[in-house]
């Protein structure tokens, strides 16, 4: 179940700050990630967590990097995936 | 054929003129013009107060024209290079350089890593931005036999030093290039980082041949799409990366082929499972595919040019026949040397090892009937993560290093979906959250050494003579 937008970005946004980039100080809902360190195993791991949290998977041919490269654009991908697959 | 002779002549660089040495989305140089930066960056390093035979520091964050030029200048005055991995925490970068006695880094912006440190400061071009003399004092003796110096995880949370000589350099190059008949009309995609023996054939064997370097930048290589779309628009002849990447290739292309199709694939750094490289070699029917072999303590010693016929998804690659620079021998457990077919461990002489060797290696490797050797895994705890060498002894340095953690142990895990992966155990009174844990590793280590997950528990199961039990680690 994906939760509300408000939820949802808090919840990756704090998933991304404390257990993938290991951030002291806080992320900005439009940081770009990939400056900040992101890799394709932070992307890998962002998934695995986004497809626990809302029970839905995202496949690579689903998205290309850049939307995936800010909090806010990783949300905005999880309710178009969402939507393609009518949940 | 011709090449370019080591140690590295900057004039005989920009004798190729015109010919382009650096394309990538920004542009392209040529050698003409990236020679004439690296005397640039040269000139400023004497500036700084290093001279020749010194370690100089080398951090490229945005993997522009600056790295090439930064690399090129530090080898092609005499210096002695030291690749700074991007990912990893300052504190591990600059307790690096002190121990190394590098007093100066050529980096592209940025924020020095020590208080004292000299810089040359690259724009993303390759040209000189800004020069900051060094006040640290003179600790080293100079390496004029060396090109560089790479680093490896050892066993005692402190990063190995392996030095890089100009002669071993030479042997390996060479012999690549002419493998892989290396001409200047070649493209070779610049794929590993520097801090890789890997990404040091993209550099010299490539501007040694006169042939282009093409440049991927971090993000388009954060997943295969992006790096499929950017092999399409660059045209690489030649590719040399670790299996990881070309498994991340074969998924993201699908039912298409690879296009353009290059003429020669390198593998190295890790196993090929044989199923994914069956899927991966109908990928680029015309290529030739050779994997190549060896720690980075030997460079490549062995290698094996891929029998198209005998790939059938199931029977390993073997790592193939000694390189003609490298005298491998198996030795048995009791130190004896093992001739014709049978077990041992690789022990590797030549210009390519340190000091020339012999080398332990630490490597089982079997012998087979056939005369090819076999890649049989380590006689120690080394694993390889993603293509990075990782010794978990390292990690539990780290770990163990944790406010409140008696005693910390890491073994590795297979996950379906980020592959073979580190998991901790710490043994501690008051348990802390994981993620301050994993935080506190990260501050400290590399990204690919933090372990995926840590667990808490009030003691770390025993052996019946008193050792950490870690069979019993690896199957919780």
């Amino acid at each position: 179940m994906v939760p509300p937008r408000e939820e949802l970005t808090r919840a990756i946004r704090e998933h991304i700050q404390k257990k993938i980039l290991f951030r002291p100080e806080p992320l900005g809902d439009d940081d770009d990630l990939l400056d900040l360190g992101f890799d394709s195993m932070s992307i890998t791991r962002l998934l695995v967590f986004v497809e626990e949290r809302c029970g839905l998977l995202i496949e690579e041919k689903d998205y290309v990097v850049d939307d995936l490269s800010t909090v806010n654009r990783a949300v905005d991908l999880v309710f178009k995936v969402a939507a393609e697959k009518g949940l | 054929m011709s090449r370019v002779s080591l140690p590295l002549d900057l004039a005989a660089l920009a004798a190729f003129g015109e010919r382009v040495a650096l394309r990538s989305a920004a542009g392209e140089v040529t050698y003409a013009s990236l020679a004439a930066r690296a005397v640039a960056v040269a000139e400023a390093l004497s500036q700084t107060g290093v001279g020749a035979g010194q370690s100089v520091g080398l951090l490229s964050r945005g993997r522009g024209f600056d790295e090439a030029a930064g690399l090129l200048g530090i080898l092609g005055s005499g210096r002695v290079a030291i690749p700074l991995d991007a990912a990893s925490p300052p504190q591990r970068l600059a307790g690096l350089l002190t121990a190394r006695g590098a007093r100066v880094v050529v980096r592209d912006g940025g924020a020095p890593l020590r208080d004292g440190e000299g810089a040359v400061v690259l724009g993303a071009d390759g040209g000189v931005a800004s020069v900051v003399s060094t006040t640290l004092p003179l600790t080293a003796a100079p390496r004029a036999e060396l090109a560089g110096v790479l680093h490896t995880s050892g066993s005692t949370g402190t990063p190995k030093p392996v030095p890089i000589s100009w002669a071993g350099l030479d042997a390996f190059t060479t012999w690549a290039a002419d493998l892989a008949q290396l001409a200047p009309s070649d493209g070779v995609l610049r794929v590993a980082e520097l801090i890789f023996d890997l990404a040091w054939f993209d550099h010299l064997a490539t501007f040694r041949a006169g042939a282009t370097l093409l440049l991927l930048s971090r993000r388009e290589l954060t997943s295969g799409k992006s790096v499929v779309e950017a092999i399409a628009r660059l045209g690489p002849s030649v590719i040399y990366g670790v299996p990881s990447l070309f498994m991340k290739l074969t998924a993201a292309l699908g039912d298409g082929l690879l296009t353009p199709c290059p003429r020669v694939v390198y593998f190295a750094g890790e196993v090929f499972p044989p199923r994914e490289l069956l899927a991966f070699s109908r990928k680029v029917p015309d290529a030739r595919l050779v994997n190549l072999f060896g720690p980075t303590e030997t460079n490549v010693c062995t290698a094996h040019e891929v029998d198209r016929g005998a790939l059938d998804g199931e029977r390993e690659t073997p790592i193939g026949h000694a390189c003609p620079y490298a005298r491998c021998e198996l030795r048995a457990e009791d130190g004896r040397v093992v001739e014709g077919p049978g077990l041992g461990e690789l022990w590797v002489t030549g210009p390519t090892c340190v000091d020339g060797g012999p080398y332990a290696t630490r490597d089982r490797v079997l012998r087979g009937e056939d005369g090819l050797f076999y890649f049989r895994g380590r006689i120690d705890r080394m694993v390889k993560i993603r293509g990075f060498r990782v010794d978990p002894g390292d990690i539990e340095v780290h770990l163990g290093a944790c406010p409140g953690v008696h005693q910390a142990a890491v073994v590795t895990r297979e996950d379906p979906r980020l592959g073979l992966g580190l998991v901790g155990f710490v043994a501690m009174d008051e348990p802390v959250e994981e993620h301050v844990l994993r935080a506190f590793v990260a501050e400290r280590l590399p990204p690919y050494m933090v372990p995926e997950r840590v667990v808490v528990l009030a003691e770390l199961p025993r052996t019946s003579t008193g050792k950490i039990d870690y069979s019993a680690l690896s199957q919780r």
